[in-house]
């Protein structure tokens, strides 16, 4: 696809997408509705967090930020190094998540001035094949 | 932020979620192949064994 081919040229992708700059980990492929839903992630040397950078969960197909169906603040590190990559996490809470709606979703991480720096891979919400 | 920044991270998004939906359907179908012949494994041998 030619999407991907864009920033392929000088340097890793990594470096040159600015969507990758927040790496999402061990994303599950459901989650059980109504239970407290963790969020890890990696903020690599690319990104300079902010206290007002979000994360939230998006249904699959979003448009603009303002879509989030729900969000939480990313926690700033006590200690910060400009340049090196930070591992953050959030908690979901169980009466914020959606429930077992048949529809994908995907957490995204956004920055205090509303620009997408990750995307995690999709999942849904299940009552009985948790993973 | 201008909207066509916006616009390109929702197609970057959509895209992540894409692939990786298809590779579950993949798989997905895979196992939905396996499970087949397995479930035609044991009425082969249910069958047989009920025979005469």
């Amino acid at each position: 696809m030619a999407f991907f081919q864009a920033g392929t040229s000088a340097g890793s992708a990594m470096e040159t997408s600015n969507y990758a700059h927040v790496i999402f980990q061990n994303v599950g492929k459901s989650y059980l509705p109504n239970a407290a839903l963790e969020c890890h992630y990696t903020l690599t040397q690319f990104i300079k967090p902010h206290q007002k950078d979000w994360v939230g969960i998006f249904k699959v197909g979003w448009s603009t930020a303002r879509d989030y169906y729900t969000f939480l603040w990313s926690p700033l590190p006590e200690e910060y190094t400009e340049g090196t990559a930070i591992n953050r996490s959030v908690v979901f809470q169980g009466y914020y998540v959606p429930n077992d709606d048949g529809e994908f979703y995907q957490f995204c991480y956004v920055t205090h001035k509303g620009e997408i720096r990750g995307a995690s891979t999709p999942f849904q919400f299940r009552a009985n094949t948790p993973t | 932020v201008c909207a066509g920044d916006e616009s390109v991270a929702s197609h970057f998004a959509l895209v992540t979620a894409y692939e990786d939906i298809k590779k579950r359907l993949r798989d997905t179908e895979r196992e939905n192949m396996l499970l087949r012949k397995r479930v035609k494994q044991l009425e082969d041998k249910l069958f047989r064994h009920e025979a005469p």
